[in-house]
């Protein structure tokens, strides 16, 4: 009899899930090479059993969150004059070497850490085409990143950034610090990356986008709710449809 | 509500932003000073189904994991050391770096510390200070006698006297450069002090590879650009503005809930 309201329940609790999304999207519209993320809804079909009727008018759908969508353009690139920042102007990400594994990041915020590595923000080695980390000898002063990944000094060349892009990007799995898991995905190195030295990536968040769906979502709760209060009415004139036949 | 205190990192997150740039403005005509900027970096995700997992028994996996990230953090505060303007000051103790590198100052507790700033005068010694007093080193004492100086750009320090003709060396200003100058501990007072991330400091006179020249008579003035803070802080505030709408929301959403029959 409470289908109604399990249904609506359903609605409520992904819903509730969605908006964590994108709060989490607002909150991230300033982190370097963050991507905006979206829950995608699809209906679950419950059959219904042991009732009378044809079969198609006895079927329930719920609402179920089926995954968190990725959107994979790019950010814009602002100019920071650092000559260690690099964006990725097309398709890639950098490889990194954390204690549980290299990571995928799109935020190319380098500095130099100990024994003259390249290091990410948080002190994780960027690794180079061979898989091997990269450094900078104590004399170099001026170092030079080139499109293709070549970093070279006024003393010769470094090394190449690793830059690779995946089949299916919506499978990585984000991990926080801007890193991405790639789970069961093979990273394909990229031929010409086409990097842009003393830039970084921003994130892909669209406020105009955001903000607009975050109207629209508190509506549809409201309406959600709505609907249960008008249900708890109907079952409430019915009960007393009911027990007034009764006396 | 996962969505209140997401905003909450957000608001946090955008207000140490302001803090930044209100430091970076504060600061616009602090001699040597080099211009800040807050990074951040998304917190841990809640995996709600994992990519690739088993969505039947049939055995279809899911093309793509829903996952629920926590909000963002600060990760660091990064000093942005572009060349500042270099302003004439006429004071012929005055000195500017054009390029790499720092003076190096001996600090009242004896570490040694590296200021851009060049604002430098003499002390009743006679020897070269810094605007606070700490002598600069490798210790220049310019004799009482000495009618004019001259620094040239490898930090020579040149005095004319009385009896001579030639003028006479009494000393060369040293610089020290770093493997990684963002890893430089500021102190305060435009001083900074090494660090294990910064590298040891190495030393040599000015103009040779890798290092800055030195040019008397200029200070070095701030890196901060008006604009740009001006632009950054509608941006911050903004941002911060648009977290605050998403706790208004979820807000309301939970108080739908909560009058809900």
């Amino acid at each position: 009899m409470d289908t109604p309201g399990y249904v609506i329940l359903s609605r409520l609790t992904v819903q509730n899930r969605a908006t964590a999304v994108l709060a989490n999207n607002v909150a991230n519209a300033d982190t370097p090479g963050f991507r905006a993320q979206r829950m995608v809804f699809a209906e679950m079909v419950e059959r219904g059993r042991d009732v009378a009727g044809p079969s198609s008018l006895r079927r329930t759908a719920y609402v179920q969150d089926r995954a968190t969508w990725r959107e994979m353009e790019n950010g814009s690139i602002a100019q920071t004059g650092n000559p260690l920042d690099v964006a990725i102007s097309g398709e890639g990400f950098f490889a990194v070497e954390t204690p549980r594994g290299e990571r995928f990041t799109r935020a190319g915020r380098f500095s130099i850490g100990t024994e003259g590595r390249i290091v990410d923000i948080e002190g994780h080695a960027v690794l180079g085409t061979g898989g091997q980390p990269l450094a900078v000898a104590p004399g170099d002063s001026r170092i030079e990143i080139l499109g293709d990944g070549t970093i070279r000094s006024e003393n010769g060349p470094i090394g190449k950034l690793r830059v690779v892009r995946f089949e299916n990007p919506q499978a990585l799995l984000a991990e926080g610090d801007r890193n991405f898991d790639p789970a069961a995905e093979r990273p394909v190195p990229v031929e010409r990356p086409g990097l842009v030295q003393g830039a970084v990536e921003g994130s892909n968040v669209r406020p105009i986008m955001e903000m607009t769906r975050l109207t629209a979502e508190l509506r549809e709760f409201q309406f959600a709710t709505q609907f249960s209060e008008r249900e708890n009415d109907r079952l409430q004139s019915v009960i007393d449809r009911v027990l007034r036949r009764r006396s | 509500m996962r969505s209140l205190s997401i905003a909450a990192t957000g608001m946090m997150a955008q207000q140490t932003n302001v803090e930044v740039i209100s430091n970076n403005i504060a600061n616009l005509s602090t001699t040597g000073f080099k211009r800040r900027r807050a990074e951040f970096q998304d917190l841990i995700y809640q995996n709600i189904r994992r990519a690739g997992a088993q969505s039947s028994e049939a055995g279809t996996v899911l093309p793509s994991g829903a996952q629920v990230g926590l909000g963002v953090r600060t990760s660091a505060i990064y000093r942005i050391s572009e060349q500042g303007n270099l302003q004439q000051t006429e004071n012929r103790f005055d000195m500017a770096i054009r390029g790499n590198g720092y003076f190096q100052v001996t600090l009242p507790s004896g570490e040694t510390g590296y200021t851009r700033d060049g604002t430098f005068g003499l002390s009743a010694e006679g020897q070269l200070v810094t605007a606070e007093g700490y002598t600069v080193l490798p210790g220049i004492t310019i004799p009482a006698t000495a009618r004019d100086v001259t620094i040239n750009a490898s930090g020579e320090v040149l005095v004319k006297l009385d009896s001579q003709v030639a003028l006479s060396n009494v000393g060369q200003v040293q610089l020290a450069i770093f493997a990684n100058e963002g890893g430089l501990d500021a102190v305060g007072g435009n001083m900074f002090l090494a660090t294990p991330s910064s590298g040891a400091a190495q030393q040599a006179a000015p103009g040779q590879a890798g290092y800055g020249q030195v040019m008397q008579g200029f200070i070095e003035t701030s890196n901060v650009n008006v604009v740009q803070e001006i632009t950054s802080l509608i941006t911050a505030q903004r941002a911060y503005e648009m977290n605050s709408k998403v706790i208004t929301a979820s807000d309301e959403m939970l108080s739908t809930l909560t009058r809900l029959r």
